[in-house]
């Protein structure tokens, strides 16, 4: 609710019970002041016999209604005061509102007086509430009406929604109405500029017409000029992109189309096809650039017919000088270019011409020489021209050109005349002339035209002829003894030779042939062969199938080898027969007939067959071989294993009760005694060592090498560490350069290198330093390892006893040693497919190299190097 | 000497390797309660209390047992194996020495449980050594094993 109207409500509810309760009060002091009478009278409560029942009734009901007028009289009254402002009359409701509330009090009273006596209080109460009512019931009926016309809240809505509408329309039409006024100015302004446009055309009309009148004058001129040219040329105009515009009479005359044909087509329509894209590009060229074109044209007519036009275009320029239209002027050449044709046709004819023609006065003056006579006589044309024909007649014959030229005179012509001339360059000539008189247009003689032919290589070629029949001749008892020889060669081979032409039928049958197949050549058809002379195959039961047979194939033009088997009544046993067959050709490649050359193989199968047996034999006891080689491999493995426990046990034997000896029984001996036993030590410790360098060497030849690539760096070092224990108290140097990593079982070359390092040190003990240096070189692409040292050295005659197995180069007691050290470096770089080999000085050092593989190491794959290591395990 | 206070149990069938052993263990002063066995079978009898052995008791097994691998009857390995997965005797120090010194050897001698792989070298110096060293470990540093049954019989007791 608005403040507004909850503050008239405040007001209103405070106002009704002040209303009523200031009434009450007036009443009372009115009452008062005529107290007296009030006393006097009888509260209603007598009336009702003080029953309670209708007390009770009676109060209570007035009660309610007094509530109840209580009520709608502020509701009446906030009505008002919300509304007051529609309500175009309100004093109405006010008076209702004043009589309500008065009402309500009269009520109020009745009650009062049931107790109370103060009926002068309850009548000026009632007669307020009379007068309320009177007022209030006389100003309705007026107003009733106006009330009635007042529009519902309904009405009034639709009233304005009406009037909203409306007055979108008047907006609508506003705005057009504003549009269209600028409409009809713009028009306005343009007829202002029309009228002064009106004006200045006006003027340019006058203008024009006066230079029409002089156009008309020209235009007569030109009609005239035209009217003459058309007479004698042929004339086109065509516009910028080569359409016909205009052709005059004669145009349609000579081509054969009509006007209509010719006007807009392009004078493609017209091309012969003679001249070439290059010609008609040059012509567009020309006029295109705006310059005149001449030339001659050959042109095709509609029913196809030629005519050739001598042409001139011109092109008309426009204002920036360029082409807007061409003018084409034409005559026509064609007689003039036919007789040219003609012309040409006929000295083409002469030039080419391999004959000599010329042709010459009466007196013999030549006049004309062509390409024929420059190349038989050797003279140019420029050179014969003018000159007499004897030139060309060599001494003896001069006298002939007199009678010719009298014949000629005559009228007669002479042909084929066989004589000798000569060349420019002295050579004698044959030839064959003929010669005929030339007359003018009147028939009289003028002159000859001589046709001469070299005819040299002719009768050269008529000698050779009667040569080559000699030689046919001789070459023909050439054949024949060479064919006598063939038929003798074909009947002393072993081979049978058979021979079919295309159609199967034999044309030879050799006497080997007859031989081994037992019949001979019989015509039969090729499906016959097999049945008539018992072929199989190599199996002997199944009948060699014909079409298979190597002789067809031949014939077919296949060449092949095939092993037969043949049997037939003439043999008890059949033969075998290999057979090779290839096609004849003749010297054009065609088929022919084939040729079959067969032999007896019988025998070369057995002895195959025995081969074959002696192989399996061999296998077998290869197999044999390789078990018991086997078998002696194991033996030894176990005999090796033996060694290692049988062996030894006897040597510690022997030293152990030697030194026990030595030791608990030393000063009961004699010291020869003791020295004695010492040997006896000594040999049992040497022998102890030997059988462990032999066991060695054995492990590594039955060590199937495991290849990998190796540092080799890391194996000398192990070594050297291992060796360590050999070089107390001694000054060793080492120089290890850097080397490679390679393929090769890293246990084994560490053996290698363990063999040789020990070895540098043993002999390089007398001296002071002992300087060992391991090295790598390249050699022929190989990798070489070098350990070289600076000690004793030994002689190179002996070098080749240094890899033999318990071969030593020096004594026991100058240098210990088993003589089995380098057998095995040997061994074991022989397993890496390398070489080893020492070189050396006496008390200069020695050098041991040895290279690990044929080729460079890196090469060879681990796998192929293992295999083939393991294959080739020495035993 | 009491079977049942043997140190070392020495089987061996070479009669100079035996005398060569026992020599250099006197030395050392560790001979005095040595039991030779000459073959396998013997060997056997022993640690398993039978045969002539039969008052032998497991509970005092020998401190060392030095096994030949050569013997005759039975060989040093099935010795070693029969040992070794017995587990009365497994505990029992076994210590392979053999001239060999083949790669095979030792691969099975370890595989069946051996404590020691000594090669018998063939000087006789580095044989005594290794004899010396040999008894000085297992006799002296090496402490004994106790067999189980003494284990449970101290349990009993308590």
């Amino acid at each position: 609710m608005k403040r507004a109207t909850v503050s008239r409500l405040v007001k209103a509810g405070i106002a009704t019970p002040v209303a009523a309760g200031s009434l009450w009060l007036g009443a009372q002091a009115i009452g008062r002041a005529a107290g007296s009478r009030s006393e006097s009278f009888m509260p209603h409560g007598y009336c009702y016999m003080w029953d309670p029942w209708i007390v009770w009734l009676h109060v209570v009901s007035d009660g309610l209604i007094t509530l109840s007028y209580y009520c709608i009289a502020p509701a009446l009254i906030y009505l008002l005061v919300r509304r007051h402002r529609d309500l175009p009359f309100q004093w109405p409701f006010w008076m209702f509102g004043l009589f309500i509330l008065s009402c309500g009090t009269t009520h109020l009273m009745e009650i009062w007086t049931v107790w109370r006596p103060s009926y002068v209080l309850s009548g000026i109460v009632k007669a307020i509430t009379a007068a309320a009512s009177v007022a209030t019931a006389v100003m309705l009926i007026p107003l009733l009406p106006k009330a009635i016309a007042l529009p519902s809240p309904q009405q009034l809505r639709r009233v304005n929604g009406e009037l909203r509408l409306e007055i979108i329309d008047r907006g609508r039409i506003e705005q057009l109405l504003r549009e269209t006024l600028a409409e009809r100015e713009g028009t306005l302004a343009e007829l202002a500029d029309r009228t002064s446009a009106v004006e200045a055309l006006e003027q340019t009309e006058a203008a024009l017409r006066e230079s029409l009148a002089q156009r008309e004058q020209t235009l007569k001129e030109v009609a005239d000029q035209k009217f003459a040219l058309d007479q004698h040329a042929i004339v086109a105009t065509t516009d910028v992109q080569g359409a016909i515009t205009y052709v005059n009479d004669k145009f349609c005359a000579v081509s054969k189309y009509s006007r209509d044909e010719l006007l807009g087509q392009n004078h493609r329509i017209l091309n012969s096809g003679y001249h070439s894209k290059k010609f008609f590009q040059q012509m567009y060229q020309t006029i295109g650039t705006g310059k005149v074109w001449h030339g001659d044209i050959r042109n095709r007519a509609k029913d196809g017919s030629i005519y050739w036009l001598a042409a001139t275009i011109v092109p008309f320029l426009d204002s920036e000088g360029k082409p807007r239209q061409y003018m084409a002027i034409r005559t026509d050449i064609t007689k003039r270019k036919r007789a040219e044709e003609g012309r040409e046709h006929l000295a083409a004819v002469v030039e080419s011409s391999d004959d000599a023609i010329i042709s010459k006065d009466l007196n013999g003056t030549i006049t004309a020489w062509n390409h024929g006579a420059e190349r038989v006589f050797g003279y140019s044309a420029a050179e014969a021209i003018g000159k007499t024909m004897v030139m060309l007649f060599p001494q003896g014959r001069v006298n002939e050109e007199a009678d010719i030229l009298d014949r000629i005179r005559q009228g007669e012509s002479v042909e084929h005349f066989e004589t000798v001339r000569v060349r420019k360059d002295g050579t004698m000539i044959d030839v064959s002339a003929t010669i005929s008189p030339i007359r003018d247009a009147r028939g009289a003689v003028v002159g000859a035209s001589k046709i001469a032919r070299d005819i040299t290589e002719r009768k050269r070629a008529e000698a050779a002829l009667a040569r080559q029949g000699e030689e046919l001749l001789r070459s023909q008892q050439a054949l024949e003894s060479q064919t006598l020889m063939l038929q003798s060669v074909l009947d002393s081979i072993g081979e049978g030779l058979v021979a079919a032409d295309e159609t199967g039928k034999f044309i030879l049958w050799n006497p080997a042939a007859m031989r081994i197949v037992g019949k001979g050549a019989v015509n039969v058809p090729p499906e016959r062969w097999t049945d008539h002379y018992g072929t199989y195959l190599p199996d002997t039961v199944t009948p060699f199938p014909p079409e298979q047979d190597p002789l067809l194939r031949a014939i077919h033009g296949e060449t092949c080898t095939t092993e037969m088997y043949v049997r037939n009544a003439e043999f008890d046993t059949g033969v075998w027969i290999e057979s090779s067959g290839s096609p004849l050709k003749s010297r054009d490649g065609a088929a022919r007939g084939g040729v079959v050359a067969f032999r007896d193989i019988t025998q070369r199968r057995a002895d195959e067959r025995e081969i074959r047996k002696l192989n399996e034999e061999l296998e077998e006891r290869v197999g044999q071989r390789t078990a018991q080689l086997a078998a002696a491999n194991h033996e030894l493995e176990a005999f090796t294993y033996s060694v290692s426990h049988d062996l030894r046990a006897p040597l510690r034997h022997i030293g152990g009760f030697s030194r026990i000896l030595m030791e608990d029984f030393a000063s009961s001996m004699d010291p020869a005694a003791l020295h004695h036993l010492q040997r006896i030590e000594d040999g049992a410790r040497r022998m102890g060592l030997l059988v462990d360098a032999l066991l060695n060497l054995a492990r590594v030849g039955r060590h199937a090498p495991n290849f990998q690539v190796t540092n080799l760096n890391s194996l000398v070092e192990e070594v050297v560490s291992l060796l360590r224990p050999e070089t107390e108290g001694r000054t060793v140097s080492w120089k290890v350069t850097e080397l490679p990593s390679t393929e090769c079982d890293p246990l084994l070359i560490k053996q290698v290198f363990q063999n040789l390092l020990a070895n540098a040190l043993k002999f390089t003990r007398p001296r002071e330093v002992a300087v060992i240096e391991i090295s790598q070189r390249e050699e022929n692409g190989q990798t070489v390892i070098a350990v070289r040292d600076n000690g004793v050295g030994f002689n190179m005659k002996y070098k080749d006893k240094l890899f033999g197995v318990f071969q030593r180069l020096h004594r026991a007691e100058e240098f210990e040693g088993t003589g089995i050290g380098l057998a095995t470096v040997q061994r074991i770089v022989h397993k890496h497919g390398g070489r080893v080999w020492g070189e050396a000085e006496l008390d200069k050092g020695a050098t041991f190299y040895f290279t690990l593989g044929a080729e460079s190491a890196d090469v060879k794959t681990s796998e192929g190097k293992n295999k083939a290591a393991a294959a080739g395990a020495e035993i | 000497m009491n079977p049942n206070e043997v140190d070392i149990l020495l089987v061996d069938d070479s009669q100079d390797d035996i005398d060569l052993t026992l020599h250099a263990l006197r030395a050392e002063n560790l001979a005095n309660s040595i039991f030779v066995a000459r073959d396998g079978e013997e060997a056997l009898d022993f640690l398993f209390c039978s045969g002539p052995h039969t008052q032998r008791s497991f509970d005092r097994p020998p401190k060392l047992v030095l096994l030949d691998l050569k013997l005759p009857k039975v060989d040093g390995m099935q010795v070693l194996k029969r040992v070794k997965s017995d587990a009365r005797t497994k505990i029992i120090p076994v210590v392979l020495m053999t001239s060999s010194k083949e790669e095979q050897d030792l691969v099975i001698g370890y595989n069946l449980g051996a404590n020691s792989y000594i090669q018998k070298p063939v000087d006789f110096d580095e044989f005594r050594k290794a004899v010396k060293l040999l008894g000085l470990y297992w006799l002296v540093v090496n402490l004994p094993p106790v067999a189980t049954g003494k284990l449970k019989a101290a349990k009993q007791g308590q």
